[in-house]
């Protein structure tokens, strides 16, 4: 009777303790707050009566190896001497076999933290993953991992930079996404900005990146400089549609002044890249590339006419030299912090860096000559490499980077929202320098309506041709239309040769 | 039966002792040298076999290389920028070498006095060339602007317009050949170590003769330190070939492809364009013009280049 006695009673210990332990698992899963409580299927309930109240705290994870085995979701009632306090319904992610995953992600000085954020959640989510996450420096950031990937590195999560988005897809160092999100009901497709995405559709029409950061050009300016000149606030100028191309020549224009060190400039030069000048070349109603991107329109009139306003920008001297720009210390973003520079083409991060005593304004860029205020926008976006071993786990990871993780990246002021939900986030709301209104932000990526689509050849077309004809033009030595016209056949012929 | 008396004198010791013996000589010098004998064969002489496997491929890098025979060489045929490559890397080279030459062996013959306090002098002088190349680079990208340089303000006081030193395409070379003298420290010690090599005797004996310092220069002086000279041409004329970092950082190839040096040009192919293959071939071409230069040098130079031992 005795031992029968002590049985029992070492049962009663084991069922107060498995009970309190599976509450004390539930109530830490439910506290996790973000995860969705779904009702399932119950394959086995544990109810007993608690006569003792167990305040020992025990790992999470012990309580679902003892209790369930083999089971998706645990139901526990919890009842004290009278009444059922409560009961919590949690769903217990199956068991999955331990996996390793390689992400090499684009490192920038201040997004460290954030991805070390972002992978210590990640892995405490699943403990079945460990993450090997390897930063890698932004400059030639691709030439580095691609010569990694050569050299038989194993990866999972790809970076991919619009401009390398053909490069990688085309010889399927990164898979269609299309399939992935197709199949996965939780991914909130619907509410990034469409337009980011598409930076990362290819010819196939399939997309094979998603966007963990965007920075679409802003136009950064000082008030109180432009005040000088009798211009107003370019916001307001643009809520009111009379924020135009004239009103920056203007600006650029009467905006110089004195001399030596102490120049002024209205605004510097527009950033010496095709990337770039596709927006002037669409908004003088020109095209860079026909439509399946076989040959380049940038001998034709409206791309002619852009090129012409771009270089005559240098050649008028309405903006700094190249020189100027790249000697005086901090660069453009150095004089425009100085006082050299009014304005200055930016993004998001250069915000930043904007100290509050300057009255500092951002605007998206204007209106162009035909009407359209297309924006451009480079994303830092992540996709799933071709010959990933663990594809589903590298979506997994990749979806979480991405809907969840990136809001460390908000943080870190490294980004404004890609998902129109994240909009009202105070976390992002709180990143913003006083003088940084939301709405601008959200302006910009809403005219990011046009696929800036970049060939497999198009570093080679930028810098063998492009760049050499635009410097031709700056000296003097030829015409716009002569230069284009001198190199649209070798354009058309690097659009054409086969990977 | 009595045994066989032992012989006199010990036997010796059979051929295949002495082989054993030289052998083990052998094997132990092989032993000591073996780490370098590795990494040459790890990182020079597989890379080499490897990327002239390579220059008959087509490789990006992401998929596995494809033969495509002598296509490579073919496409560098029809190149728009091979020739203007080769050509801004051979005129640099033809400028920059011997000017670094001269240089080098005027501030050697300069470090050669027995003054007080020489070491300093040769410190300071030989200073600039273990400062890093980038470093080294955005400094002189700095000195060369045209708004705040030292370049142009130098020039300023003589009345000359500033320059566009690194943006003018007829400019931007010869910056780079400036640029360059930069790092001749290496050369100007080598000359030193040869200056110091030349026997007191044959200087005081020209000099008895009436030789003046000039004639003492010419006829003793360079003689004895023409392999030396020879030395440093053979190297100065292969690493400008070589030309990268400064137009890398400096200029990325502009203006209008006139720092475009053949180097830089390679690396692009390679590692911007994907073009592994391609790269390759630039590679073995460049090979092949360096190795052609030097044995042109090897051949010229039998008619100046004195060695002490073979004159006698």
């Amino acid at each position: 009777m005795d031992r029968q006695r002590q049985v029992s009673r070492r049962s009663l210990l084991k069922l107060a303790g498995a009970g309190a332990l599976g509450t004390g698992a539930a109530l830490a899963l439910a506290a996790c707050g973000e995860t969705q409580i779904v009702e399932v299927p119950v394959d086995r309930v544990i109810t007993q009566i608690v006569e003792k109240v167990v305040t020992q705290q025990v790992p999470v994870t012990k309580v679902v190896e003892k209790i369930v085995t083999q089971q998706v979701a645990v139901e526990v009632r919890k009842e004290v001497p009278v009444e059922v306090q409560k009961v919590v319904t949690v769903e217990v992610a199956p068991q999955r076999p331990p996996v390793t995953l390689v992400a090499w992600y684009n490192q920038i000085e201040y997004t460290k933290p954030a991805w070390d954020k972002i992978s210590s959640d990640y892995t405490s989510i699943n403990p079945h993953v460990t993450l090997k996450a390897n930063g890698v420096p932004h400059p030639d950031a691709v030439t580095k991992y691609l010569t990694a990937l050569a050299g038989g590195e194993s990866m999972d999560i790809v970076y991919v930079h619009p401009q390398t988005n053909s490069v990688l897809a085309a010889r399927g160092a990164v898979q269609p996404l299309d399939d992935f999100w197709n199949n996965d009901s939780e991914f909130p497709l619907g509410d990034f900005y469409e337009g980011l995405l598409l930076q990362h559709q290819y010819l196939d029409g399939k997309f094979y990146a998603i966007p963990m950061q965007h920075a679409p050009i802003l136009l950064i300016y000082n008030r109180d400089a432009l005040a000088e000149l009798g211009i107003g606030d370019l916001w307001e100028m643009d809520k009111e549609g009379k924020w135009t191309i004239d009103v920056h020549t203007d600006i650029l224009e009467r905006g110089v002044a004195g001399e030596g060190e102490n120049q002024t400039w209205g605004g510097r030069e527009i950033p010496a890249a095709l990337k770039i000048y596709y927006l002037w070349v669409w908004g003088f109603d020109g095209a860079v590339w026909n439509q399946d991107a076989t040959a380049t329109h940038l001998n034709e009139q409206g791309s002619v006419e852009a090129f012409e306003y771009i270089t005559r920008l240098i050649t008028d001297d309405l903006v700094p030299s190249r020189d100027f720009s790249r000697a005086f210390p901090g660069g453009a973003e150095g004089m425009f912090l100085s006082g050299n520079l009014r304005t200055y083409w930016g993004a998001k991060w250069t915000t930043t860096k904007v100290p509050d005593d300057i009255n500092a304004g951002i605007v998206p860029p204007y209106m162009m000559p035909n009407g359209t205020n297309t924006n451009r926008d480079a994303t830092n976006a992540y996709g799933v490499h071709g010959a990933s071993n663990n594809p589903e786990e590298a979506w997994d990871l990749l979806k979480y980077m991405t809907t969840e993780g990136v809001v460390e990246m908000y943080k870190v002021g490294f980004t404004a929202p890609t998902r129109k939900s994240h909009e009202d986030l105070a976390v992002w709301l709180n990143s913003l320098a006083p003088w940084e209104d939301p709405a601008v932000h959200r302006a910009a990526v809403e005219r990011y309506d046009r696929v800036f689509f970049h060939p497999v050849r198009y570093d080679e077309i930028n810098n063998d041709f492009v760049l050499p004809a635009v410097d031709g033009v700056i000296l003097g030595e030829e015409t716009v239309q002569e230069a284009m016209d001198r190199i649209t056949p070798g354009i058309n012929e690097l659009l054409n040769e086969p990977l | 039966m009595a045994s066989r008396a032992a012989p006199l004198r010990p036997a010796p010791p059979a051929k295949n002792g002495l082989r054993s013996i030289r052998w083990r000589r052998h094997l132990i010098g092989y032993l000591f040298i073996s780490p370098w004998i590795a990494g040459f064969a790890l990182f020079t002489a597989f890379p080499m076999i490897y990327s002239l496997f390579l220059s008959f491929t087509k490789y990006d890098l992401l998929g596995p290389p494809e033969f495509v025979g002598f296509s490579n060489f073919e496409r560098m045929v029809s190149d728009h920028l091979f020739l203007t490559a080769l050509g801004n890397t051979a005129f640099y080279t033809l400028l920059a070498v011997p000017i670094q030459l001269l240089l080098a062996l005027i501030m050697a013959l300069l470090l050669n006095q027995k003054l007080r306090g020489i070491n300093v002098f040769r410190t300071a002088l030989y200073l600039p060339t273990v400062t890093p190349t980038v470093a080294f680079v955005v400094l002189f990208v700095y000195m060369y602007n045209p708004e705040f340089g030292i370049f142009n303000a130098i020039l300023g006081w003589f009345g000359i317009p500033k320059l566009g030193w690194l943006t003018d395409p007829n400019l931007a070379k010869p910056a780079f050949i400036i640029m360059s003298l930069w790092h001749v420290g290496g050369q100007m010690v080598i000359f030193l170590a040869g200056l110091q090599a030349v026997p007191e005797t044959l200087v005081e004996a020209a000099s008895i003769d009436g030789a003046g310092k000039f004639r003492r220069f010419w006829h003793v002086t360079v003689p004895m330190i023409s392999p030396v000279i020879f030395f440093n041409l053979v190297l100065g004329i292969i690493g400008s070939f070589q030309v990268f970092a400064s137009a890398y950082i400096a200029t990325n190839g502009g203006p209008k492809h006139a720092t475009l040096f053949y180097v830089l040009w390679m690396y692009r192919h390679a590692f911007e364009n994907f073009r592994m293959g391609y790269a390759a071939t630039l590679g073995w071409v460049l090979l092949g013009v360096i190795l052609l230069f030097t044995l042109i040098q090897f051949a010229v130079s039998r008619r100046w280049v004195y060695y002490e031992g073979e004159g006698a």
